[in-house]
């Protein structure tokens, strides 16, 4: 069977005056249906860039080249008018700062019953008590209250919940969560984490879920992607790469985090910092960090190879037969 | 026993509510009667969610903002006594770090004017010395002397950490309250300035006041936790106590709250309802109850007191 959504060589670029910056450089993934993918990675590796691509979300002026596969179709290839029937309704996106995603000037229930009206073809009537029912099953208190409100009278924890609920209006195939929890106080994001699993539990959404914290994405993925400047480092299933990293970043990464489970005299940090667009080092990206990197990793780039245990990885180390 | 370094007693920080037409509308009760000892060399840390009060009693503490009601006992002297004058002296001795290494270097000056601002306010050394101070305090930081000339822009976040940290140390102060230092950075530049901040404790005998909401970074770092909730400190423990055997339903549940990098860890949490009430109009008695999952009569009507459990583990909650 097809997935459900499939990436393939998704390169995205700007052109500046003096040259050409490649922000995303030919990632490939698949969205089975159902399942709940993570994207890790730090600022600047090009994972929320991966996800507004898939949504055409991006400037007229950024190059995105490569495939988007949705049901059979291309997304990059669609215009502008067909795009706007699938977003908000077979697939869907949250985003990170539910401040900013929400209109200031139209009430709560006005945003959530538009994809309702334009999407499904619902009445005003119809749609406004639709959107009441979306915010009960998203746990919000008083509904129909909450419904004539606006965003500035509501919490960070009740926007993201209005969010949701306005994502899974029109029963998604494909939620798009660009570090949901991001900007949210502990126990809020605890709450809005289960939210997201009842979600998925009742509608069978799949989630590509995008974050930079290692802890959401061991409660909340089945599959993991680490991306590095711009590429997919490694992907693996959750509990073998965490069980087992392999890539010298990704085990880097989770050496350098502190645990609230045990204690540890002194954290391994990754020296030097992400290079920028237009340093890229020619060889692998992250050999100037890498304290495995051989004479190879800085000539020669590598490619994603299968490591065993069902992990690919991008890294010399795990493609013995095939250096130059 | 050691005298402690600071002592802050009954701390109080209030601001004006909302103005309208009837005049102000009632106080904000930002801190609502913090105490807190730390003692030479150790790291205390107060963790709490966005609002309950931890950057601002940081703040009042080297009086940056001047508290309502409280006492602040440095080294034994009630810093809230000293006048503008003698405060900015004082200062000489505690310093500060703050979050956004984006909003506090000036951006039209470079890192050695910088570096060298408080060694003018404070009239220390001939201009010839204050350069061989900067040089020394950048590459202490682990950056190099090349940089001295480059301005904030030039820099990344963890590096601009660095310089707000050096900026902080060249003083060579007491102590140092760090305000979500690493928490606008990367997780593997936060480890590096983690180990930094470390290290330099161990060299310059530095006293760290860490404010963060990040639990887990907290018990990396501290040796002392405080934790609190809506402009009240409801547990304060070693840290060992403190997260192996955390008494307050608050500390529990935010504990609990944490996503743990393990996918073979159960969750079992305790889910608060609701948000965090404003602390314009906190709740009746204890100001946890409406979220608290253990709440009985006594506990909306009154307001518990810190109180010693454990040798070192102090709570306020009625029921523990």
């Amino acid at each position: 069977m097809a997935p459900l959504l499939e990436i393939k060589d998704l390169t995205t670029s700007i052109t500046s005056a003096k040259n050409k910056l490649t922000i995303v450089g030919g990632i490939s993934i698949t969205l089975e249906a159902g399942e709940t993918l993570g994207v890790v990675g730090e600022s600047g590796c090009g994972k929320s860039v991966t996800s507004l691509s898939v949504m055409r979300l991006l400037d007229k002026k950024v190059e995105i080249s490569g495939n988007v596969l949705f049901e059979g179709a291309d997304l990059l290839a669609l215009s502008e008018k067909e795009m706007q029937k699938l977003r908000g309704n077979q697939i869907a996106m949250i985003f990170q700062e539910p401040m900013t995603s929400l209109n200031p000037l139209h009430t709560i229930g006005k945003q959530i019953a538009e994809p309702l009206i334009r999407h499904q073809g619902l009445s005003k009537r119809e749609a406004k008590e639709r959107a009441t029912q979306l915010l009960r099953q998203v746990g919000i208190p008083r509904p129909a209250e909450i419904c004539s409100e606006y965003p500035h009278q509501l919490s960070g924890g009740m926007r993201q919940r209005v969010m949701i609920a306005m994502a899974m209006a029109c029963n998604p195939k494909v939620l798009i969560a660009d570090e949901p929890t991001t900007a949210l106080d502990v126990t809020i994001q605890a709450q809005i984490l289960e939210l997201m699993k009842k979600v998925k539990r009742e509608q069978g959404t799949a989630i590509l879920l995008i974050t930079h914290d290692l802890g959401v994405v061991a409660e909340m993925c089945d599959r993991v992607i680490v991306m590095y400047a711009g590429q997919i480092v490694e992907e693996a299933d959750v509990r073998s790469l965490f069980r087992d990293p392999k890539h010298p970043y990704t085990v880097g990464l989770m050496k350098s985090m502190p645990d609230v489970k045990s204690e540890q005299e002194r954290l391994e940090s990754i020296p030097g910092a992400v290079p920028l667009l237009h340093e890229m080092p020619g060889g692998c990206r992250f050999a100037p960090r890498c304290s495995k990197a051989m004479d190879i990793c800085h000539r020669q780039a590598p490619e994603l190879h299968a490591a065993g245990d069902g992990h690919r990885c991008r890294c010399w180390l795990y493609a013995e037969g095939e250096k130059k | 026993m050691t005298q402690p370094l600071l002592m802050v007693r009954s701390l109080k920080k209030h601001f004006p509510g909302k103005s309208g037409f009837w005049g102000n509308q009632g106080v904000v009760r930002a801190v609502d009667g913090v105490d807190l000892t730390v003692y030479p060399g150790e790291t205390v840390s107060i963790v709490g969610e966005s609002g309950c009060g931890k950057s601002t009693t940081g703040r009042c503490i080297l009086r940056l903002l001047e508290p309502t009601e409280g006492e602040i006992l440095f080294q034994g002297k009630d810093i809230l006594k000293l006048n503008e004058e003698q405060m900015r002296g004082m200062r000489r001795n505690m310093q500060i770090v703050f979050q956004d290494p984006f909003a506090s270097l000036n951006p039209r000056k470079t890192i050695g004017q910088i570096l060298a601002d408080p060694l003018i306010v404070h009239g220390i050394g001939t201009a010839a010395e204050r350069k061989k101070q900067v040089e020394e305090m950048i590459e202490i930081v682990g950056l190099t002397k090349q940089h001295l000339d480059r301005y904030p822009h030039e820099f990344s976040g963890g590096q601009r950490q660095r310089i707000g940290i050096a900026r902080a140390l060249i003083l060579k102060p007491k102590l140092v309250i760090a305000d979500e230092p690493v928490s606008a950075l990367d997780v593997s530049i936060q480890a590096q300035i983690l180990n930094l901040m470390q290290d330099l404790q161990k060299e310059f005998q530095l006293t760290y006041l860490f404010i963060s909401h990040d639990l887990s970074v907290v018990r990396h770092i501290s040796d002392r936790v405080a934790v609190m909730y809506l402009g009240k400190v409801v547990e304060v423990a070693d840290k060992k106590s403190l997260y192996e055997n955390p008494v307050h339903p608050y500390t529990r549940a935010l504990l609990s709250a944490v996503p743990v990098p393990d996918p073979e860890h159960k969750v079992e949490r305790i889910l608060l309802e609701g948000d965090l009430p404003s602390p314009a109009n906190p709740p009746t008695g204890c100001t946890f109850h409406p979220r608290c999952p253990v709440c009985v009569e006594m506990c909306k009507k009154e307001i518990p007191a810190l109180k010693e459990k454990a040798a070192g583990h102090f709570v306020s909650c009625h029921l523990e």
